[in-house]
Formats: C-alpha cells, structure tokens, sequence
C-alpha cells in the first residue's frame, strides 16, 4: 500500500502538487474561524446532576463568576480623602459598559427605622465622621458581607463589580475590565492608594489570552527549534527545510480543519498543535533518514523515495493509529471539552499522517528535478549524523537481558502503583502564571478580606415564600451544618438579610419591603428569581479538587444530620463544587481512557504485525515511561491534572512511535521464522538508534518550547512531555532489546502464533 | 428601591441639563447642539425622608435638527443603587414654553412637567402630584447654567402634599462628558 501510495506520487506529481497548494489554501481559510475557549464551564458541561445543578443554579441566582473584585490598598482608609477617591470609583463603576451593580462598604446602610429609612454608614460627607474607626468596626460588623469588604487592619478595601448576566462573555468583560482599570488608575494617581483588579471575570480573560498567544508563539517557536536542530543533526540547510516542510503543512492542517470544523482552542486542545508537530516531524526525520540510506546506497530519487515510504510508512501510520486510538478512547468521557479534545486529537493525528506520507515524497521529489538541490542532498547523504552514540544502551539490554527485563517489570509495578496513588488535582486558578497579578490581587484579596470561591447550599421555600419562618427555619439549619463543618468561613444568606433588617422590629413585614427594593442583582444572591429557592453561599479557598470533593463529602454527611438533605436541600453547587466534582470523576475518565488506550495499542501492534508476541514485548517499553512519569506525580504530591493526564496520553504516542519503528524494521528485516533474531536486531538498532535519538533531542528540545508560554498547565505539560520522551528513548534502548532478547531466549527460532 | 422612584427627580435633572449646554441666548434657539454624553455629580436622597448622598447621574441626549424635541435616556446612581431614566421634551418656539413626559425603573405612570426658561435659569414644575412610597408630591427644579454653558447645577425640591413640607432631594453639577 505504501508502495503504491510512493508510485502514485512519482506517477501524478502535478495533479497531487496542485491538490496539495488548494488544500493548503483551503486550510489558511480556516485558521480565521479558530474559535478560543477557556474551558471555564465548558470543560465541565456533561449531562449530569451535577452540570445540571450548577446550570439551574447560575440561572436562578446571581453568579459570584460574573464578579470583578477591585481591591484598592493604603496604608489605612482612616483618611477622608482616600475614602472619598474610593466611593468615587464605586460610584463610576456603576456606569461602566456592561455593569449591572457594584458593591462596596458604601453600599452598607444602617438597618431601617420604623419608616423603613436606612442610611448608608458612611455619610455624604466624610469629613463629618467623627470617629472613622467606631464606623470601621460597623463596617466590620454588618451582617451583609461587611468583614468581607473591608480589611482588619483598614488598610483594604473592596469593591465588587457584577456584570449584566448576558454580557459576561469575554469580549465585553474585556471593555469592561479596561473601562474599570482607566477609572481606577485615574482616581488612584498621585495619592497613597492603590489598586488590583481580579476575579473569575479577568482570570479568564488572561487565560484566553494565553491560549491565543501560545498558539501562535509556540508553534512558532516549536518549528524553530525543530529547524535548528534539524540542521545540527543533518547538517544540511537544504535537507533540514526539506524535512521540515511536512511537519509546517501538517500543522496548517490541523490548525485550518480545527479551525473549519468548529473545534475550539481551549487549555486542552492548545496541545494539539503540539503533538502535530512532534509526531510529524519525528516521522519526517524518519523518512529523511531512511531516504538518505537508500540514495547513500546508491538508489536514485524516485527509487528511493518509493522504499522510504515502503519502509518507514507503516511505522508512521501504526504510530498515528495507536495516538488515534489514545485518543478515542477519551471519547467515553462526559465531558464535551474532553469528548471534542478526542476528535481534534484523532483529525490532528490522522490528518498529519497523511499529510507527511504525501508531502514529504512530494517535497524531496520535487527537490530532485533541481540539480542544485540534489547535488546537496547527496553530498548530505554522505555525512554520518551528529548525534550521541546511544547504541551502548542496547549493548547492555542485550547483554542482561534477564536482570533488565525483571527489573523494567518490577520499576513498572511500583509505578503503576504509585501512579494509581496519584490524587486528582483541579484548580482553573491553575492556568494562571503564579507572577499574574490579577492571581496576585486574588490571593492577597483572600489573604486580606475573603475567600473569593463559593460552596452554594439552595434550600426550598416553603409555598414559595422564601420569608416564611419554614423557609428561614430551613436555611438555619443548613447554617447550622455548614458551620459544623466550616466553623470560620463567611457565609452569607437570607438570614443574614433578615436579621439586619429586622434590627427595629420583630416583624417581617420590613424584611420584605426592604427586599423589595434590591436591585435583581442583589436579590438574586438571596433568593431564587421564581422564589423556589434561597442560597446560603459558604466562601472558600480553592484549594483543588480533591480538597474541594472531601469537604464536600463532610458537609452532607452534616447536612443528613441536621435533617435538611435531599428533597429540602439541593447538593451544594457553584462553579467551585461543580468543578470539583466533575474534575475528579474526568481525570479518573482519563486514566481509565489512557489504560484502555495502552491495552489496546497491544493489540493492533499484534494484529498490525500479525505477530502476538510483537504486541506482548512492545507493551512494557511503551507502558514504563508513562508510569514513570505517573509515579512522580504521586511522590512530588502535584497528583493528577488535566494537563498531566493529556501529556501523558501525548507522550504515549510518542514513546509507541520510538518502538514502532524499532519492531517496523526488525519485522522487515528478521529472517522467516526467526522474529527476534539477534543478528537482525543489533541491525536494527544501529540503523535506527541515530534517528531514534535525534528525533528525541529535536522533539524534546522543541517542545521545551512550552516553557515560554503564558499558561503555566501548558508548560507544565511541555515538561512532562519532555521528560517522558527521554525515558522513552531509554526504554526503547535499553529495555526492548532486552526483552527482545528475552523473547528470543523463550521462543528461540519459533515464530509467535499469529 | 426608593431610589429608583426618585429618579422621576432626577429625569427633571436631566431636561435641565438638556437645556444647559450652551450660551443662554443660543439655548433658547437651538436644543441640537445639546447632543451629547453629560456627568453629574453631588448629592441625591433615595426619597425624600432619607439622608443626603452621593450621587452620580449619567445621560445621553439626542435633540432633533430643528431644536423642538429632545430625548435622553441614563441613568442615576448612588453607592447601592442605580436606575434608569427615559424623557422627551418638546418646546414651544413661540411662547418659549417646554412640556415634558418622563417615565423611571419602577414607576408605572409618565410624570408630566411643564416650564420655561428665563436667561440663564431654567424653572421646571410638575403637573400635579405624582405618588412616592405612598404619599404624594408635587417637584420643582431649578437650573442655573455658568456663563460658560458647559456646566450648570441643578436643584431639585419636592413638596409633600400632605404636610407641606419642602426638602432638597437632589443637588448636582453637570458637566458634558463628549459631544
């Protein structure tokens, strides 16, 4: 197939030339759709209670998510002036485009009197306090929120800033951010105070940001990287830019179809590209390699090129299956972000694969019509690659085959058992730089004032009225519960509304006037817009899944205690518990994915190579670096992430692809009924160990790429990766020739059943 | 919100500060140059029992080429509310006189004012009584627009019908924000 697929090349070069260039065009049209998404929600979306709970919740009630928190900072707020330039940012803020309220310690008013007159604690004019500090500690002290607006020690203060609830999509909280940074800036110049915007709302924004930069920096910077090392280990520019042009058109391809197919680029499909170009230019270099031997060899081009694809093309397709299969085994997830992260990831492999089956014959092909361009790439092909020797790695898998072997299988165990010790972690705070300010702002925001993340507790009304002593009675049961388990967190709810405004009376009539009058915003972080329900909203830090999950855990337990749970309280939901939960349950999908994945790999190499022993002996050297990398996440305590469990799945293709080759070559070349000659494999390895280990350097180098990126998961990710194709490289030098040799010891001159 | 309700007030403000955006003498020709974004800022009552705050109000004003019509829609806001405003004034050229509908968030009926405008003073007044937190009031707004006409100050008093009593529900200086 291969064969007819080189012939077919050299028989119709224009024809494929010219569908190759409209195909190229067709795919720079689609890179104007690319669609960027932060996967805030969307990761999550699932057809679950739990999605469907925080849904209905988001809808009933006013999202903490759709808050700008604006910390403004001074040595202390026991100044008119500084207060008055404050109240004065509180008050713009409520004009700025796409505001729906603000909140602040100006928004706190007395409780009403017994003609339902409130006033606000701090007067029109401040210079008329006569003691800030007595109003401070009423700040403090107020029922609705006060601890949470100002600082102990009076020297933050905060101002919480909602966007209207259709205009939180990031376009126009971007307007909005910029709008509240202008008004702030102007309103904090030349005076002691200072300020930091943070929040869910500009968290997003940079993480969008992010992704976009990445993916036009990285790819970037990921072809350089590969360009040059190209031209170390081939010493050719002309050789190197012809290797290249494969992996270059293989990335516009996926980019363009992601971009004509809707697929949006998120934390997780951000890898993609990534893993296009590793995969691609490592088949490049393959082929490269193999064309050079043939014409060293004294074969001209068009032969040459119809044996490279013979004998490097289904080692590249049987890589971009086994990917492809990694990848579609994510598809069982839940989650739509995972489930679309598995079709772009089957369309990226897949794509890419024929991509350089088809450019890179057509680029040398055509690279051989020019005599200059052939007279340098074959005197290219007469130069050795500059590359380290790694064939003492297989020397010694030979030599012990047995002590290595037991002792991959034994380091492979422990892995595997620690990799399955690895707690799964989630923070969306994750993908934020730890130097971000607007991360900064938050933590300083939580150090000094609050917790800015959510636990909501939605309790039924009784017959709708969420006044009613029943529904109150409900509520401070959950209360009761929740400070049972979280005795020092803020919590804000109907009740604390209540009790402020029935300071002067018993009644509860004043209750609901005064409810009457908040705006829809302030309303809907009390009670649902049908009044079916009332929230109780615990804040807390965020401090990952697994935290937020056991906690969560506690509180029903509590909340079955108190007698509230089930039909009188939904489970607790905002975006923090949601997130928690679904995080889990999708990185535990992943893993399940990935061992199905690696399973299955085993027996398409079998079915592939018609050989049952291949697919056995192949599954440890593709399985150990991967549990390698597994059980380090265990002992570094950083568990499993998101990002951890793609490069995991990502790198399996890789190391599959290192092995591949490896079985691709010793099948073609071991004599008939002697698969695992030894003869045929020390022939192998010292064909392939130079490109095994210079598609190492030029992936590993590349992908270090990542370390520049703005997104600390997609680093994070680069580095994994890296390390995982270096244990690769080991694995598929020392570990597979000793097993080989193994296998050789056990079945002799047998073939295995097929 | 009481607030809110007091935005009929403010509205009044916001015919005003339609009126107050350039010369006196080019004012009582021409309302077209009145286009525009205006800023206000002073004190505001949520209603006419409460206390004195800080407020902010913010308009924009549209005005037909023949300087008869005028509309403006914003809003007013102090630090725990805001609502919006919608009012369309139509003017008299030949008597000078300006009749005026304005409707707020949460008041369900239109408020008409009548008034007219003397040099540099603007005095606008209610038809009638309109309905606050249950007891009704009548309003008046007084304008003095600078020599410069691109600010003025506004005050506005309402007077409860049943006792008589005046108080000064709002007091702000306008300034145009963008032409």
């Amino acid at each position: 197939m291969f064969a007819f697929l080189g012939r077919t090349v050299l028989q119709r070069t224009g024809q494929i030339g010219l569908l190759a260039a409209m195909l190229a065009l067709f795919w720079i049209g689609g890179m104007a759709f690319i669609v960027i998404d932060d996967g805030m929600r969307s990761a999550f979306k699932e057809d679950t209670s739990n999605f469907h709970d925080y849904t209905e919740s988001w809808e009933q009630f006013t999202p903490t998510e759709n808050d700008i928190a604006v910390v403004f900072s001074a040595p202390t707020f026991a100044d008119f002036e500084l207060l008055a330039r404050v109240r004065e940012f509180a008050l713009e803020a409520r004009f700025a485009s796409h505001v729906a309220d603000s909140y602040s310690i100006f928004s706190l008013r007395s409780p009403p009197d017994t003609k339902l007159v409130t006033a606000p604690l701090l007067p029109a004019d401040l210079e008329d306090v006569p003691d800030l500090t007595a109003v401070f500690a009423a700040i403090r002290a107020h029922p609705l929120g006060g601890a949470r607006l100002l600082s102990a020690d009076h020297a933050h203060t905060l101002v919480l800033v909602t966007l209207e609830r259709d205009q939180s999509a990031i376009e126009p909280a971007r307007q909005t951010l910029a709008e509240l940074q202008d008004i702030a800036e102007a309103l904090t110049a030349n005076s002691a105070l200072e300020f930091g915007i943070s929040g869910l709302v500009p968290i997003r924004q940079i993480v969008i940001d992010g992704i976009l930069g990445d993916m036009l920096f990285l790819n970037a910077i990921g072809m350089i990287i590969g360009m040059v090392v190209c031209l170390i280990v081939l010493r050719s520019i002309s050789v190197a830019l012809l290797t290249m042009v494969a992996p270059a058109v293989a990335l516009m391809a996926v980019l363009g179809s992601m971009g004509w197919a809707g697929l949006a680029f998120n934390t997780l499909t951000n890898a993609i590209p990534v893993l296009v170009l590793v995969i691609a230019l490592a088949d490049s270099l393959h082929m490269t390699a193999e064309y050079r031997r043939a014409r060293a060899s004294g074969a001209g081009a068009k032969t040459a090129i119809v044996s490279t694809l013979e004998d490097i093309g289904p080692a590249c397709a049987l890589t971009s299956f086994t990917t492809a299969l990694a990848f579609a085994a994510l598809l069982i997830s839940g989650s739509e972000l995972v489930r679309s992260f598995a079709w772009a990831g089957i369309l990226a492999t897949l794509l890419a694969l024929a991509v350089v089956l088809v450019v890179h014959p057509l680029a040398f092909l055509m690279a051989a019509r020019s005599s200059t361009l052939e007279t340098q790439i074959e005197s290219a092909s007469e130069k050795p690659w500059r590359v380290p020797n790694g064939l003492w790695l297989q020397r010694l898998g030979e030599r012990y085959p047995w002590t290595i072997s037991f002792g991959a299988v034994v380091v492979l165990l422990f892995a595997l058992a620690a990799f399955a010790a690895a707690r799964p972690e989630y923070t969306f705070l994750e993908n934020v730089s730890p130097g971000n300010s607007a991360l900064i702002n938050l933590h300083m925001i939580e150090s000094e004032l609050t917790p800015t993340a959510t636990i909501d507790f939605r309790v039924k009304t009784a017959e709708q009225d969420p006044f009613s002593p029943d529904s109150l009675e409900r509520l401070s049961r959950v209360e009761d519960a929740v400070r049972s388990i979280l005795p020092d967190i803020p919590t804000v709810s109907l009740l604390d509304f209540v009790d402020w405004a029935r300071a002067n009376s018993d009644a509860m009539a004043p209750a609901r006037e005064m409810f009457s009058g908040l705006s829809k915003v302030q309303q809907g972080r009390f009670v649902a817009k049908d009044n079916s329900a009332v929230i109780l909203r615990a804040f807390v830090r965020d401090e990952g899944a697994t935290t937020t999950v056991e906690m969560l855990d506690q509180l029903a337990i509590a909340l079955e205690r108190v007698g509230v749970s089930g039909h009188l309280v939904s489970p607790p939901t905002g975006l923090l518990a949601m997130s928690g939960r679904a995080s889990v349950r999708m990185i535990r999908h992943l893993n399940i994915s990935f061992a199905i994945a690696v399973l299955a790999s085993g027996i398409l190499i079998a079915v592939w190579f018609r050989n049952v022993a291949y697919g056995i002996v192949a599954l440890l050297p593709n399985i150990l670096p991967i549990a390698l990398i597994g059980a380090w996440l265990w002992v570094s305590g950083n568990g499993l992430q998101f990002s951890s469990a793609i490069a995991l799945t990502i790198a399996f293709g890789i190391a599959v692809d290192d092995t591949m080759h490896v079985m691709n070559r010793l099948r073609r070349t071991a004599p008939a009924g002697a698969p695992f000659d030894l003869a045929t494999i020390r022939a192998a390895y010292h064909h392939l160990t130079p490109v095994l280990v210079s598609t190492t350097m030029i992936l590993g180098i590349g992908i270090l790429g990542t370390q520049w990126s703005i997104v600390p998961t997609i680093a994070y990710f680069g580095i994994l990766t890296a390390c995982v194709l270096f244990l690769a490289l080991v694995s598929v030098l020392l570990v597979l020739p000793a097993i080989l040799a193994v296998a050789e010891k056990i079945l002799g001159g047998k073939d295995a059943p097929s | 919100m009481p607030l809110r309700e007091n935005l009929v007030a403010t509205t009044l403000g916001a015919i005003a500060l339609s009126l107050s955006a350039s010369t006196p003498a080019w004012a009582e020709t021409n309302w077209a140059g009145l286009t525009g974004t205006w800023r206000g800022t002073g004190l505001i009552r949520e209603y006419p029992t409460s206390v004195q705050e800080q407020g902010v109000c913010k308009f924009k004003v549209n005005a037909n080429a023949a300087g008869t019509r005028l509309s403006f829609d914003g809003r007013c806001a102090n630090a725990s509310q805001s609502g919006r405003v919608s009012t369309q004034l139509e003017r008299n050229l030949q008597d000078g006189s300006i009749l005026a509908t304005s409707q707020a968030s949460n008041i369900r009926e239109a408020i008409t004012l009548k008034g007219e405008q003397n040099g540099r003073s603007i005095t606008l007044a209610s038809v009638g009584e309109f309905l606050l937190r249950g007891q009704h009031y009548s309003v008046r707004i007084d304008i003095e627009f600078s020599e410069e006409a691109h600010a003025f100050t506004m005050e506005q008093t309402v007077r409860q019908a049943s006792t008589g009593q005046s108080i000064r529900v709002l007091e702000m200086i306008f300034l145009r924000q963008t032409p």
